[in-house]
């Protein structure tokens, strides 16, 4: 028994109750009121030095001092910033098409094919458990499976004769190799949503469809992909905001390296904040991500609402 | 096409248990790892099991200072920074649920506010670094207890709405018309029927600060460190202690494994922020 409910959206309850007091803004206020103190007043603040140039610990900017639009002009120009966009439009792209694409055929795969019920929640429960730990820890744990000398990576090419692989030795290879990484661990979110999808779909579709004598393949085709698009496309987006802010792995993995060659810009915007300590620059860095997960965002919102009521 | 149909569920079962031992491998290797003595960790051919358990991983992990005040550290903070959360966003929840006409209407606000969990954490860190700096908050318990909450109030309050919204509000009414008080009627109608998706929020609040790195890489440092904290830190003159990192893996995967087990539907609802029940 499985429903997905539009949750996300709306669920119109009326305002009928007739306590016309103050209670809904004190039992909210104080909600509103930390995350401004938290995450609002910061980032308002971290905007208005994006505009300046701070580095504490140096000689020359010891405090603020306005540049105006300096630091994001040093920013456009710098080659290892766009490097770093360009490592994140890969990893994110290929990332997410990966993950969404592994997890839909996972999920259908589940509901179509496993009879019995303690064999689908064992397999859910499995695909899902590493979504529950420290990506940190994920990350370690897969640097020890990819070590370049004796990893069990390596070890299972050699036993087919295969050489050996500096899994997370250069550019493309590692960033793939930190993705793999990624894909176990958060496979289980695109399942988790398919899956749930997939079960509320009525049967009456898919019984016409084989009276008209439709192939199954004519029937992913038309039925199930179609009425699950947008569900698809929800999880493909939770999965891309997380790109943003994709950190841990990299950090453990290979700490941007060889060299600079596989940094995120998160990465980067962490570097340029706590090692040079440049603050401006870092400000203007996380102002032009966090502009980025805010249409990120916006897209999500709309896609969510469109899932209402599937 | 007839024989393709056929062999399709094969195919798919196929898939799955690939995948499946794709998905276990790491698992297993994990705590191989923390049963081999170091020297056969980076061996060719690979070790495939442990001939002899030796545990001393493990008892490192419960002996050695550094590690069990880490863990204390982490429980300390994931659990103050839970109740914190729990609190104020079922109170939110609450409001966003009952009164959405008034004051969220569309369901703009508190999404909203969900959205302020989207930002990197780096974004947030990075002012938070000099704030906390001031305020004598850096390094301290209480610090990160803040800071975790800027990604665990949003996600509490909008999953606490969440499942508000699965209780009838014609239940409250009722109550009303036998003559309850406001918190009468939410202590003995609400509470109990909401009761299962407060334990959710408070289980996934949990996990996701238990879990968090990059907020306590810059904040803390001497007096509080999160045990993700020192895990990149167990080198040895260029030598990664595998063994150590591992059976402290193992020790910091109880709980969220335990919590996913124990309250699956639940923790599967709030993973998908509702939108998936299974």
């Amino acid at each position: 028994m499985s429903t997905i409910r539009g949750t996300l959206a709306q669920f119109p309850i009326p305002d009928r109750l007739e306590d016309r007091n103050l209670a809904p803004y004190l039992l909210v206020g104080p909600a509103i009121a930390t995350v401004f103190l938290v995450t609002i007043g910061p980032m308002l603040w971290s905007l208005w030095l994006s505009f300046n140039r701070w580095k504490p610990g140096s000689l020359a900017y010891q405090t603020p001092e306005f540049t105006g639009v300096g630091n994001y002009a040093w920013l456009f120009t710098t080659q290892r910033f766009i490097d770093s966009v360009i490592n994140f439009v890969y990893y994110g792209g290929f990332g997410v098409l990966l993950q969404v694409t592994l997890g839909t055929f996972l999920a259908l795969a589940l509901y179509n094919y496993v009879e019995s019920r303690a064999v689908r929640i064992g397999l859910i429960t499995l695909f899902t458990v590493p979504m529950m730990y420290a990506p940190l820890v994920a990350g370690r744990m897969w640097q020890l499976l990819l070590l370049p000398g004796g990893g069990v990576a390596n070890g299972i090419l050699g036993m087919v004769g295969l050489p050996s692989v500096n899994w997370l030795g250069s550019r493309w290879l590692g960033l793939t190799s930190i993705m793999i990484a990624d894909t176990w661990q958060w496979v289980g979110l695109p399942l988790l949503i398919v899956y749930g999808g997939r079960a509320s779909l009525s049967d009456s579709l898919y019984e016409a469809a084989r009276v008209d004598g439709a192939s199954r393949w004519m029937m992913f085709r038309r039925i199930t992909l179609p009425q699950l698009r947008n569900l698809i496309v929800v999880a493909a987006i939770l999965r891309f905001m997380d790109a943003y802010k994709f950190f841990d792995k990299l950090f453990i993995m290979t700490r941007g390296g060889p060299g600079s060659a596989t940094e995120l810009p998160t990465f980067f915007t962490y570097l340029v904040g706590f090692q040079d300590f440049n603050i401006g620059r870092a400000a203007a860095l996380t102002w032009v991500l966090g502009l980025g997960s805010i249409l990120t965002m916006l897209l999500f919102w709309r896609y969510v609402q469109t899932v209402e009521g599937v | 096409m007839a024989t393709g149909n056929r062999a399709l569920p094969t195919v798919g079962k196929a898939f799955l248990a690939l995948y499946a031992v794709f998905a276990a491998f790491p698992l297993y290797w994990t705590l191989n790892t923390a049963l081999k003595p170091l020297e056969l960790i980076n061996t060719f051919p690979p070790t495939l099991y442990p001939e002899v358990l030796n545990l001393s991983a493990f008892q490192w992990v419960f002996s050695n200072s550094r590690a069990v005040s880490s863990i204390i550290d982490s429980l300390i903070i994931a659990s103050g920074t839970t109740i914190l959360s729990v609190i104020l966003g079922a109170m939110a929840g609450y409001a966003f649920s009952r009164h959405a006409n008034r004051i969220d209407p569309g369901g703009n606000v508190s999404f909203w506010l969900l959205s302020t969990r989207m930002f990197p954490p780096i974004a947030v860190v990075l002012p938070m670094f000099f704030i906390f700096g001031w305020l004598n908050l850096q390094d301290t318990h209480l610090g990160l207890i803040l800071l975790y909450l800027t990604f665990n109030l949003p996600l509490a309050t909008w999953l606490m709405r969440d499942f508000f919204n699965k209780i009838p509000v014609s239940y409250e009414e009722a109550a009303y018309v036998d003559g309850y008080s406001q918190l009468q009627t939410f202590r003995k109608v609400v509470f109990p029927l909401v009761r299962p998706g407060l334990i959710a929020t408070t289980m996934l609040s949990w996990v996701f600060a238990w879990n968090e790195f990059i907020f306590a890489l810059i904040i803390t440092g001497d007096n509080v460190s999160p045990y993700p904290t020192i895990i990149p830190t167990l080198i040895l003159s260029n030598q990664i202690l595998w063994d150590q990192i591992m059976a402290m893996a193992v020790v910091v995967a109880i709980p969220p494994t335990l919590i996913l087990i124990a309250f699956r539907k639940h923790i599967i609802e709030g993973m998908t922020l509702g939108m998936a029940e299974v």
